[in-house]
């Protein structure tokens, strides 16, 4: 056993003193991330397709307007594509036909909370977020926008709330009793101020906790509308070239198990007392270690050179891993298919751009949403895309699960084919 | 000394039922401490022979057993008691030739102390320690063959298979691989080695098998090979005129049989040369030529090839 990872060092070793190799392996994705982050704009916003959002005002009231005012405005800097809609359930019907990616709801009472203030007793007021289950990423964006509008929505009321209190508007003070029981203080009064500052502050953090995922599909993961951070360009550029060019380093390291075939090494090898499975295990194994070399360096020098925060190191460290674990994997598998590495090599880069332009890697780890985002899913490296991208927004590892299962999943077939098909051919 | 190398009736046809048959009943012994060479032009089935005997091949029919085990049914076994140069250099040439020697003698599972002490022996052995931190890439063809040899020098096997190891080197290369050999040999080590160099059989084994089209012809001493000749003797002769002519009229004589012919240069077999030789001389004055120089040899391996088969060795 302890041969196959003498196997895998020597071909490690191989692999790093090759400077077109290294080229491919390490130079290639950084300075492909550093033209592409310049064309995005450097330190700017991602250029995006605007997600496709379908919006019900349920409520018709005045708040509930102004918020649609200030989502439409959103949606005229390209992020959000809205489509006006009369119910729920044609919002969910827009969703389930893939015409759009979420919907906002605003459920009937919404102005009335923000004009009744704390009179209403304390009804929570909930905007609904309908998503689709298949994608995350574009309502991931939306729950950020609506986030943020939001919260400027509360700090317009909070900051009127004051000046009612300070004026001696009635009707303001009910407010501390449905807050939690503390005896009112006349109209005017300082304290009374603070607290009506105070309690804005609670309701603001009520409405925040109020954006929910619907229920629309249990499957789909909830939405804390609270973590959704920026993701930097040049994280997202380098993602996407960071996985694509694992992918091709994958195809690399096990196209050496051909060359070595064709050198007459492998032969060789099969006539030491090392075992045959051993010496392909090997091989195996040298795939991945490349790989998972390659992914540290590029993670490390991406956090260096463009300052990239990738997101919880566990996190990190789980997706290298299962990167490499699956690059290694389609590699195996593809060159098991092929007689020569030229061969190899061909159908490999093929495959792999394919694999590329499907998911997603190309795009940036935003997605543009709908029929995309499940052919996406279809991918090993989309899924590994949707990962990092919810690790660099410091997504909770649980969030990782899914996708995190969804790659090595596709990594255990693809080694149980390449096992397969090279025992049938060595065996 | 019993058999180290037993061979019987071994069969292989590549993508049967309609593929090349390489080897086609060959049977064979060799004792321990036995040199013994297969030899046969390209494409007699050396290479395919030897690939089955250090199983990486499964033979078709037969069966073949290496140091008392099996190369069917104890591969495992056949495979620790086995060093084995292949034909072709089977080398990492991006790697230097200590890594090679580091990284191979690891897959014949030495520990590193031992490692370490066999590899600076072996390099001492194959003439490269000097050499030993270049890129193999970077090594003369020679070389390379030596590091070759070197690798599977360093478990000490007890059993060495050699396949065509001088092939395109110098006479200098050549010369000190095939001393190397006769070291080890004498130091015990059994070796079965493939050549299509008659010279090279001949000086470096104790028995010879000679192969063609996958079978074995005959087997036997240098001496018992040549005897299979008979009563013929070779006689070379230069021809100074027209030789095609003259060669035409000697191709009739009784007991005479033409071997070879390169520009004037002629080689005969001949029955009785007291007899014959008057006679070539009468014919290529009838052909208005003269016969320059003329030698009267014993037969060697060439002759018994074409003896046995009716055809050169060296094509
Ligand atoms: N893998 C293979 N598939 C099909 N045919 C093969 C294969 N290997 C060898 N052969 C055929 O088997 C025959 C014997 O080949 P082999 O390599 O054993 O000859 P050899 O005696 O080693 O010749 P050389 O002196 O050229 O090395 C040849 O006709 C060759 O074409
Ligand atoms: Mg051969």
């Amino acid at each position: 056993m302890r041969n196959a990872l003498f196997i895998s060092l020597k071909d490690v070793r191989r692999a790093y003193r090759d400077p077109a190799g290294l080229a491919m392996m390490l130079l290639a994705p950084l300075v492909l991330t550093l033209l592409l982050g310049a064309a995005f704009g450097g330190e700017g916003e991602l250029s995006l397709t605007p997600v496709p959002v379908v919006l019900v005002d349920e409520d018709g009231g005045e708040s509930a307007r102004s918020l649609v005012a200030g989502l439409e405005a959103t949606g005229g800097e390209g992020l959000l594509e809205l489509a006006p809609a009369d119910t729920r359930e044609q919002a969910e019907a827009a969703i389930a036909g893939g015409d759009a990616t979420a919907a906002i709801i605003i459920p009937e009472g919404f102005s009335e909370a923000f004009s009744g203030g704390w009179s209403l007793g304390g009804a929570s007021v909930q905007v609904e977020l309908l998503q689709d289950p298949a994608s995350s990423s574009g309502p991931r964006l939306v729950a950020g926008v609506l986030q943020q509008l939001i919260s400027s929505f509360n700090g317009a009321w909070a900051a009127g709330a004051a000046a009612a209190v300070d004026a001696g508007v009635p009707g303001t003070d009910a407010m501390p009793e449905a807050d939690g029981g503390f005896p009112a203080e006349p109209a005017g009064d300082l304290a009374a101020a603070q607290d009506a500052a105070e309690a804005a502050v609670h309701r603001f953090r009520e409405l925040q906790a109020g954006i929910q995922s619907p229920e629309i599909e249990s499957r789909s993961p909830r939405i804390g509308g609270a973590d959704a951070t920026e993701v930097s360009v040049t994280g997202a550029v380098l993602a996407g070239m960071m996985v694509f060019f694992m992918l091709i380093a994958g195809a690399n390291g096990a196209r050496s198990i051909l060359e070595e075939d064709q050198a007459g090494t492998l032969a060789r090898l099969f006539t030491t007392p090392t075992a045959r499975a051993v010496v392909l295990g090997g091989k195996f194994l040298s795939a991945f270690l490349s790989v998972l070399l390659q992914a540290a360096i590029l993670v490390i020098a991406g956090r260096l050179l463009f300052g990239i925060d990738w997101g919880a190191p566990v996190a990190v460290l789980l997706l290298i891993l299962m990167g490499a674990l699956v690059s290694a994997g389609l590699g195996v598998m593809l060159n098991s298919f092929v007689r020569t590495p030229s061969q190899a090599g061909a159908i490999a880069s093929g495959v792999v751009v394919l694999l590329a332009l499907v998911g997603g890697n190309f795009t940036g780890t935003l997605s543009a949403g709908g029929a995309f985002d499940v052919l996406r899913r279809l991918t090993p490296n989309g899924w590994l895309l949707e990962a990092w991208d919810l690790t660099m927004r410091g997504a909770p590892l649980a969030e990782l699960m899914l996708p995190l299962l969804a790659v090595a999943g596709f990594s255990l077939l693809f080694f149980l084919v390449g096992t397969w098909s090279f025992r049938r051919r060595y065996a | 000394m019993s058999a180290v190398i037993q061979v019987n009736d071994l069969h292989k046809q590549f993508n049967p039922p309609d593929g090349t048959v390489a080897v086609d009943g060959v049977s064979f012994t060799v004792a321990g401490g036995e040199i013994f060479s297969l030899l046969g032009p390209n494409g007699a089935g050396k290479t395919t022979t030897i690939s089955m005997l250090s199983c990486l091949l499964r033979p078709t029919g037969g069966e073949a057993w290496v140091a008392g085990s099996s190369i069917i049914d104890e591969p495992r076994q056949v495979r620790d008691h086995l060093g084995v140069v292949p034909q072709e250099v089977a080398l990492y040439l991006d790697l230097n030739g200590r890594e090679n020697l580091r990284f191979w003698g690891r897959m014949y599972r030495l520990g590193s102390d031992e490692l370490e002490r066999r590899i600076d022996e072996v390099l001492d052995l194959i003439g490269l320690a000097e050499r030993q931190k270049d890129r193999v890439a970077d090594y003369s063809g020679g070389m390379k063959r030596r590091l070759n040899i070197g690798v599977a020098l360093l478990h000490r096997p007890e059993v060495l298979f050699l396949d065509e190891p001088t092939v395109g080197i110098d006479p200098q290369s050549r010369r000190s691989i095939l001393d190397g050999i006769r070291d080890l040999n004498s130091a015990g080590m059994t070796v079965l080695y493939t050549t299509h160099y008659m010279e090279e059989a001949q000086e470096i084994s104790d028995r010879i098998g000679i192969m063609d089209h996958g079978r074995m012809v005959n087997c036997g001493t240098h001496a018992e090979l040549v005897k299979l000749v008979g009563e013929e003797t070779r006689v070379n002769v230069s021809v100074e005129g027209d030789p095609e002519k003259v060669a035409k009229r000697w191709e009739g004589l009784a007991g005479v049989r033409m071997l070879s012919r390169e520009g004037s240069d002629v080689r005969l077999l001949v029955k009785d040369s007291q007899d014959a030789i008057p006679r070539l001389f009468q014919q290529a004055e009838r052909a208005g030529s003269r016969l320059t120089a003329i030698t009267v040899e014993e037969p060697d391996l060439e002759d018994v090839f074409l003896h046995l088969t009716g055809r050169e060795l060296r094509d």
